[in-house]
C-alpha cells in the first residue's frame, strides 16, 4: 500500500482539495455557469477553427518552400553529378591503356582486345548504326524542330505538268515526334558511350589489378593520415586554407628507396594524385564533421523529445487518473511514439554511418572499387593463399604433432570431467527451474493481493455510498476520492499478465532452461577415444593458434593422422620436408607462370547472358516494362508539355496546316486573355472550373473516405452476420464497369429519366440534373457527389477492412467496460488508427479525384453549360473534362491551351499532394492519439 | 441490468441490419433498374419509369441481329450501328485478354524487380512514377493518335489499343510491390543458397506464394480496358463502327439517341451483357481481390 502511495503524484489531501473547490464552484456559480460554458465552448471552437486555418496556411507555405527546396536540391545534385561524371571520365581517360582510350571514340575497341568479340561487334554496330541514323535522318529531324515545318501543302504535278494536285508535305506533329525521338536517341548514345568507356576501363583494371592493389593500399594509408589531420585541424579550429598550404609543403614523399624505376614512377604519381585531392578531401571532411555534429545534435534532441513525451504521457495518465481504456490508449500512443522516435533515431544513425562510409577521397574510392573488382576476379590471389597456407601448415607440422602426442592420454580425464559437468548441469537446471517457479508465484501472489485490495476498496466505497444515501454531491465526492486509488490499482493490475499467460510464460521459461541444459549436455562428449579427442583438439589449435579456415583444417588433419589400414601414424620429417619443397616449388612455378598474365578474366558474352537470369535479372525483366513506360508514357508526356508552347489549335491543324512555337503566349491567354479575343472568357471560366475542381476533390475524397470507414465498421462489427454477403453487394459497384453504371444513373436522374419524372410529378418542378444552371447548378453538383459516394465507398470499405481487422481487440473491450460509447470508440480508437495507416491512400485518392473524368463525363458531360462563353464549359466541368472537351471538339480543338491547363492540373496535384503529405505525416505522428 | 444491456446490444444490431438493408437496396437499385430496363417492351418511354409496364426479350435478340435498319443520326458516323454489338464485344474481349496477359506480366515483373533488387535507378524510377501519375494522362493521347496513325499505321484499329494499354502498364506496380514486400526475403536467400537463379526463384517460388496478388492483377488488368472509354474513343475514333469497343458503342447508342431514341433499350441490354462477365468474375474471385487490396494497398 505504501508503495502505491509513493507512486501516485496526487495525495489524498490534494485530491480532496480539488474536489472540494469543485463543489464550491458549482454550488456558487451554478446559474451563471451554463451560458458561460456554452460561450466558452463557442469561443473554443472558434479558436480551434482559426488555429486550424492558420495551420493549413502555414502548411501551404511550408509545402511551397519544400517544393522549392526539392527543385533546388535536384538542380544542385544534377550539377554536382555532372561535374563528378566529367571528372571521372577524365580520370578514366588518363589512367588507361591504348585500347581503353580508343574505346572513347571507337566503341568496343577494348572488348575486341580482350576477346569479347560479341560485345565488341555489338558496340561497333551500334556506333556505326547511330552515326548513319544521325546523318541520314536524326540530324535533319532535330534541325526541323526549330521551325516545325515550312510548307504545309505542296503542289505535285505529273510529267506533263498538266495535272496538279495539292498534297500535304510538312506535318508539324510528326516533325515534333521525330525530333523528340532523335533528341532522346542522343541520351541512348551517351549511355552506350559510357558503357563502352566503362567496359574498357574495367578491362584495363582487370589487366593491371596488382598495380591497382598497390595504389589501394597506399591510398588507404594516406587517406587515414589525412583524415586524422583534418580532424585535428577542425578540433583546433585552425583555418582550412592555411591547412591546405601547409599540406602541400608538408607531404613530399621520398620514394628513392624503391629500386624498380617503373614502380617508383607509379608510387610518385599516386602520391601526387592523393595530394591533389587532399584539399578537396579536407574541405569535404570539414563539412562532414560539421554535418555529423548537427546530426548527432538532432539525434540527441530526438531522444530528449521522446523522453519528454513519455514523461508527459505518464503524467497525463496520472493527472486524469481515468479509466482503463484511456490508460491503455496512452500506453498505446507511447508505444507508437517509441517506434516513431526509434525509427527517426536509427535513420539518423544510419545516415551518419553512411556518410562515414561513403566519404573517401576520390582516389581512394577508385582504389576501393578496384580492390572489389580484384577480389572478384582474383584466381591468382586465392591460389597463392592456398599454397602459402599449405606451406605454413607443413612448417608448423612438428608443433602440431607434438601437441597431438601430448594430448594422447588426456582423453580419459576429459571424459570424466565431462561426466561430472553433466551431473552438475542437471542440478543447476533444477535450481533455475525452482527460481522461475518462485518468480511467477510471486507475481501471482502480488496479483491476488491487488485483487483483494481492489475488492476491499470497492466494498468500502460502496458502503460509504450506501451510508451517504442519495445525496449526489456526497456521492460524487466519495466517487472522486476513490477514483484515483481504484484506477491506479486497476492499472497496476492490468500491467500484470493474465493467469493463463503467467502459466504459459512460466512453462515457456522452464522449457527454455531445460532446452539449454539438454543442449549443453549433448555437447559434452563422454565417449572420447584417444584419437578422436586429439583430432578435435588439434583442429581447435589450427583454428585458434594458426588462423586457418575450418574446412582447410579439417582437410589437413588427415596429414597429421595418416591411416594405413588400421594403423595410425604421423608423417616422418623427411616426408614433411619433401612435401614442403614440392609446394614451394609449385608456388614459385605458379607465380612465375602467372606473373605477367592477367589473372582475372573479363566476362565472356555467355557469362553475361547467364547473369541476366541471375544477378542481373532485374535488367532483363525491367527492360520491356521500362521501355514501354518511357516510350508510351514519358515521351508523350514531354510531348504534351511541349504542345503547351505551340499554337496547335483549330486554325493550325496538321496535316494540311502547320503550327509553330508560340512561347508563353498560351499561359498569358490562360490567365489574362485580352478582352477582344476569342478567349476573353477563358480566365474566368478557368477560375470557376478550378474552384469547383478543388471543392469537388475535397468533398469527394473526404466523404468517400469517412463514409467508407463507417460502412466497413458496420459490416465488420462482431455481432453482424452475413459479412460476405454485405461485402459482395457493395462490391457490385466495382464489378460493373463504371461507364455503364454511371451512364445509366445519368439517365435515371435526367428530366426524362425515372427519378426526374418522379420529381416533376411530386414537386411540380424540374429536377434539372445537368441542365439547370441556377445557383451554380447546385442540384447537379449535389447529385454528382451523392453518385460519387455510391461508386467510391466500396473501395475505401475494402481497403479499410484489412486495417480494421488489425486493430487489437482488447482496446475495444476495455473501452466498452469503461462505458465508452460507439461514437467515442470510433473517434478515440478507430479513426486515429486508420488515419495512422492510410495517409498515403488518402493522397492517391485525392489525386484520383482531381482527375476523376468518369464520374463527371458520364453523368452530366459537364453540363449545364455556363452561358456567355464561346467555350463549351459547363458548371460541373472539372479541369480534366474541360480539356477533354477542348481536345475532342470537332469544330474548334485547342490543343495548345489544353496542354497548358494540363500543366496547371499537374501544379495543382503536386501542390495538394505535398500539403497532404505534410499534413498526413503530422497525422501519422503520435500526437493524434492523445 | 444485464437484460437491458443485452436488449440495447440487440437493438443496435437490429438498427445496423436495417441500415445495411436500406443501403443494399440503394446500392443495388440502379443496377437492378438497368436490368429491368433491358427487358422493357415500350422502348424509349421505359426510362421514365422505375418498373417497365411491358416485358420483352427482344432487346437482347435485336442487339445481336440487324433490327431497325436505321442510319445513325450523328453526321460524323455514316454507318448504322445495327447488329454490330457482337463485333464490339469480340473486339473488347481481344483487347482485354491481350492486355490482361501482357500487363499482368509487366506488373508482376516490375514489382518483383523493385521489391527484390537494389539498383541505381530504383529510387529515381519510383519517384518519377509518382510524379507521372499527377499529370493528366489522356493529353498524351494527342501524340499517340498520330504515332498510331503515322508510325504504326494502325489508325482506328483495336490493336493500337492493345499496345497503348499494355505498354505503360508497368507503372501500376504499387499494390503488387507492396504485396511482394510482405513475402520474406529469407525464402529467396534460402533458394539462392540451394543454387536457384533469380529467374527460377521468381517463377517457382514467389509466384505461387503471391497467388492473391496475381489474381488481383489479372482481374484489374482485364477490367480496365473492358470499361475504358476515354482512350479508346480518342484513338479508334468514330469513323468505322466495326472497330469500336463496347464502351464507344454503348456511349454512342445513348448519346445519339436523343434524336431517334431507337437504341435506348438496346443500350440497357448491351450494358447488362457487358457488365455480366466482370460481375461474375468479381463474385467468384472476390476473395483474391479483397486480399490483394488489403495486403498490398496499404503498405504501398
Amino acid at each position: 500500500m505504501s508503495e502505491l502511495n509513493n507512486n501516485t503524484p496526487l495525495t489524498d489531501e490534494n485530491k480532496g482539495d480539488v474536489s472540494q473547490s469543485n463543489i464550491a464552484l458549482t454550488s456558487n456559480v451554478e446559474p451563471l455557469s451554463k451560458p458561460v460554458y456554452i460561450l466558452g465552448n463557442i469561443g473554443n471552437a472558434l479558436k480551434k477553427a482559426v488555429l486550424w486555418v492558420l495551420d493549413l496556411l502555414l502548411s501551404m507555405v511550408l509545402s511551397i518552400v519544400s517544393f522549392g527546396k526539392l527543385v533546388g536540391k535536384g538542380a544542385v545534385a544534377g550539377t554536382v553529378g555532372f561535374y563528378k561524371f566529367l571528372k571521372r571520365k577524365i580520370h578514366q581517360f588518363r589512367n588507361n591503356d591504348t585500347s581503353g582510350r580508343l574505346s572513347f571514340f571507337l566503341f568496343g575497341a577494348s572488348s575486341f582486345k580482350h576477346k569479347q568479340y560479341t560485345n565488341g561487334v555489338l558496340f561497333a554496330l551500334f556506333e556505326v548504326g547511330y552515326i548513319l541514323f544521325m546523318a541520314l535522318f536524326g540530324g535533319n529531324a532535330i534541325f526541323m524542330l526549330g521551325t516545325l515545318g515550312v510548307t504545309a501543302v505542296q503542289e505535285v504535278c505529273d510529267e506533263t505538268g498538266m495535272f496538279c494536285q495539292k498534297v500535304p508535305k510538312d506535318n508539324s506533329i510528326m516533325i515534333l515526334i521525330y525530333g523528340l525521338l532523335s533528341v532522346l536517341s542522343i541520351i541512348l548514345f551517351l549511355y552506350m558511350w559510357n558503357r563502352s568507356i566503362q567496359s574498357g576501363y574495367n578491362n584495363y583494371r582487370i589487366d593491371n589489378y596488382m598495380k591497382f592493389k598497390n595504389i589501394y593500399e597506399v591510398n588507404i594509408e594516406r587517406s587515414n593520415l589525412i583524415d586524422e589531420e583534418v580532424r585535428n585541424c577542425v578540433e583546433s579550429g585552425s583555418d582550412l586554407k592555411a591547412y591546405k598550404n601547409e599540406l602541400s609543403s608538408k607531404h613530399t614523399y621520398d620514394f628513392s628507396y624503391i629500386e624498380n624505376e617503373e614502380d617508383r614512377a607509379l608510387y610518385e604519381r599516386i602520391a601526387k594524385e592523393v595530394n591533389e585531392y587532399s584539399y578537396e578531401y579536407a574541405a569535404s571532411g570539414y563539412k562532414r564533421i560539421k554535418k555529423e555534429e548537427t546530426l548527432l545534435a538532432k539525434k540527441q534532441a530526438e531522444l530528449e523529445a521522446y523522453k519528454a513525451k513519455r514523461i508527459q504521457a505518464e503524467e497525463n495518465v496520472k493527472a486524469k487518473g481515468s479509466s482503463e481504456s484511456v490508460i491503455r490508449l496512452y500506453e498505446r500512443s507511447t508505444e507508437v511514439g517509441i517506434s516513431k522516435r526509434t525509427e527517426v533515431i536509427t535513420k539518423l544513425t544510419r545516415k551518419i554511418f553512411e556518410m562515414k562510409k561513403t566519404h573517401m577521397p576520390y582516389a581512394t574510392k577508385q582504389s576501393v572499387e578496384n580492390a572489389n573488382l580484384y577480389e572478384k576476379f582474383n584466381v591468382y590471389y586465392k591460389t597463392n593463399v592456398d599454397y602459402t597456407n599449405r606451406i605454413r601448415f607443413f612448417e608448423h607440422y612438428e608443433e602440431l604433432v607434438s601437441k597431438y602426442d601430448s594430448l594422447k592420454d588426456k582423453y580419459a580425464e576429459v571424459n570424466e570431467a565431462n561426466l561430472r559437468r553433466k551431473e552438475e548441469l542437471v542440478v543447476e537446471c533444477n535450481q533455475k527451474i525452482k527460481a522461475i517457479n518462485a518468480k511467477f508465484d510471486a507475481i501471482v501472489e502480488r496479483k491476488n493481493s491487488l485483487v483483494a485490495e481492489l475488492k476491499s476498496l470497492t466494498n468500502a466505497k460502496n458502503a460509504e455510498i450506501k451510508a451517504a444515501g442519495k445525496n449526489p454531491a456526497v456521492v460524487n465526492e466519495i466517487e472522486d476520492r476513490y477514483f484515483v486509488k481504484i484506477s491506479k490499482l486497476a492499472a497496476d493490475l492490468h500491467k500484470l499478465p493474465e493467469d493463463k499467460a503467467i502459466a504459459a510464460m512460466c512453462k515457456e521459461e522452464i522449457k527454455e532452461v531445460k532446452h539449454a541444459c539438454d543442449r549443453d549436455r549433448k555437447y559434452l562428449k563422454t565417449n572420447f577415444t584417444s584419437e578422436t579427442y586429439c583430432v578435435e583438439e588439434v583442429i581447435n589449435a589450427m583454428l585458434l593458434d594458426y588462423k586457418f579456415e575450418y574446412s582447410f583444417a579439417k582437410e589437413m588433419v588427415n596429414e597429421i593422422v595418416v591411416k594405413e589400414g588400421k594403423e595410425v601414424r604421423h608423417l616422418t620429417s623427411a616426408e614433411v620436408e619433401g612435401k614442403l619443397s614440392a609446394l614451394r616449388e609449385a608456388l614459385a612455378k605458379y607465380n612465375e607462370e602467372h606473373q605477367d598474365k592477367f589473372v582475372g578474366k573479363p566476362k565472356s558474352f555467355k557469362e553475361q547472358m547467364n547473369g541476366l537470369l541471375n544477378e542481373n535479372f532485374h535488367v532483363s525483366i525491367l527492360l520491356l516494362p521500362i521501355l514501354g513506360i518511357i516510350l508510351f508514357t514519358i515521351v508523350p508526356l514531354v510531348f504534351s508539355i511541349l504542345i503547351a508552347f505551340t499554337n496547335y489549335s483549330s486554325g493550325h491543324q496538321p496535316p494540311n496546316q502547320l503550327f509553330t512555337w508560340y512561347g508563353f503566349e498560351n499561359f498569358i491567354t490562360l490567365f489574362a486573355a485580352p478582352a477582344d479575343s476569342v478567349y476573353a472568357m477563358l480566365p474566368s471560366a478557368l477560375v470557376k472550373t478550378l474552384g469547383w475542381t478543388i471543392c469537388w476533390t475535397i468533398i469527394a475524397t473526404f466523404s468517400n473516405y469517412f463514409l467508407g470507414i463507417i460502412l466497413a465498421l458496420l459490416i465488420n462489427k462482431k455481432s453482424i452476420k452475413f459479412k460476405k454477403l454485405w461485402r459482395t453487394i457493395f462490391i457490385m459497384t466495382i464489378a460493373v464497369p463504371q461507364f455503364i453504371s454511371l451512364m445509366s444513373i445519368g439517365v435515371l436522374f435526367k428530366d426524362v429519366g425515372a427519378v426526374g419524372t418522379w420529381w416533376a410529378n411530386t414537386f411540380g418542378s424540374r429536377l434539372g440534373f445537368g441542365t439547370d444552371p441556377t445557383n451554380g447548378a447546385i442540384v447537379s453538383k449535389i447529385i454528382i457527389i451523392i453518385v460519387n459516394i455510391w461508386i467510391g465507398i466500396p473501395y475505401t470499405m475494402l481497403s479499410t477492412t484489412g486495417i480494421l481487422m488489425n486493430i487489437p481487440n482488447d482496446l475495444y473491450e476495455s473501452a466498452t467496460v469503461d462505458g465508452a460509447g460507439p461514437f467515442t470508440q470510433f473517434t478515440k480508437i478507430t479513426l486515429p488508427y486508420i488515419l495512422f495507416v492510410t495517409g498515403s491512400y488518402l493522397i492517391t485518392q485525392f489525386i484520383g479525384n482531381i482527375n476523376n473524368f468518369n464520374v463527371i463525363f458520364f453523368l452530366t458531360g459537364g453540363g449545364p453549360n455556363i452561358s456567355g462563353t464561346a467555350l463549351q464549359v459547363g458548371h460541373t466541368d472539372l479541369l480534366i473534362t474541360f480539356i477533354y472537351k477542348m481536345v475532342t471538339s470537332n469544330n474548334n480543338p485547342q490543343f495548345g491551351i489544353a496542354s497548358t491547363i494540363g500543366i496547371v492540373i499537374f501544379v495543382v496535384c503536386a501542390f495538394f499532394s505535398i500539403i497532404m503529405y505534410n499534413k498526413s505525416s503530422s497525422v501519422q505522428a503520435e500526437d493524434q492519439f492523445q | 441490468m444485464i437484460k437491458s444491456l443485452k436488449f440495447r446490444r440487440g437493438l443496435t444490431d437490429a438498427l445496423i441490419y436495417i441500415l445495411l438493408i436500406v443501403l443494399s437496396v440503394i446500392w443495388l437499385s440502379p443496377i437492378v433498374w438497368l436490368v429491368l430496363q433491358s427487358f422493357a417492351g415500350e422502348g424509349i418511354a421505359a426510362r421514365a419509369k422505375f418498373i417497365p409496364s411491358t416485358w420483352t426479350f427482344n432487346n437482347y435478340l435485336m442487339l445481336f441481329s440487324n433490327f431497325t435498319g436505321l442510319v445513325n443520326p450523328d453526321p460524323n458516323i455514316a454507318h448504322s450501328m445495327d447488329g454490330l454489338f457482337s463485333t464490339w464485344f469480340l473486339n473488347t474481349l481481344i483487347v482485354a485478354v491481350l492486355n490482361c496477359i501482357i500487363s499482368t506480366l509487366f506488373v508482376l515483373l516490375t514489382s518483383y524487380a523493385l521489391s527484390r533488387f537494389r539498383f541505381k535507378a530504383r529510387g529515381i524510377f519510383m519517384k518519377m512514377n509518382l510524379i507521372l501519375g499527377m499529370f493528366p494522362g489522356f493529353l498524351s493521347m494527342i501524340i499517340m493518335y498520330w504515332v498510331m496513325k503515322e508510325i504504326f499505321h494502325l489508325q482506328g484499329s483495336y490493336w493500337s489499343l492493345v499496345i497503348l494499354y499494355s505498354a505503360g502498364s508497368g507503372a501500376g506496380f504499387y499494390i503488387c510491390k507492396g504485396f511482394f514486400d510482405t513475402i520474406s526475403k529469407s525464402i529467396d536467400e534460402a533458394a539462392m543458397i540451394d543454387g536457384a537463379t533469380r529467374n527460377q526463384i521468381f517463377w517457382s517460388i514467389i509466384l505461387p506464394l503471391a497467388k492473391p496478388i496475381v489474381v488481383y492483377t489479372i482481374l484489374t488488368s482485364f477490367m480496365s480496358p473492358w470499361g475504358d472509354y476515354i482512350t479508346s474513343s480518342y484513338i479508334i475514333g468514330l469513323q468505322n463502327p466495326t472497330n469500336w469497343t463496347v464502351a464507344i458503342g454503348l456511349y454512342q447508342m445513348l448519346s445519339a439517341n436523343d434524336l431517334v431514341m431507337a437504341y435506348y433499350t438496346q443500350f440497357a441490354a448491351g450494358a447488362v451483357c457487358v457488365a455480366l462477365p466482370t460481375t461474375l468474375l468479381f463474385i467468384f474471385l472476390q476473395k483474391y481481390y479483397v486480399s490483394g487490396v488489403t495486403g498490398g494497398a496499404v503498405k504501398g
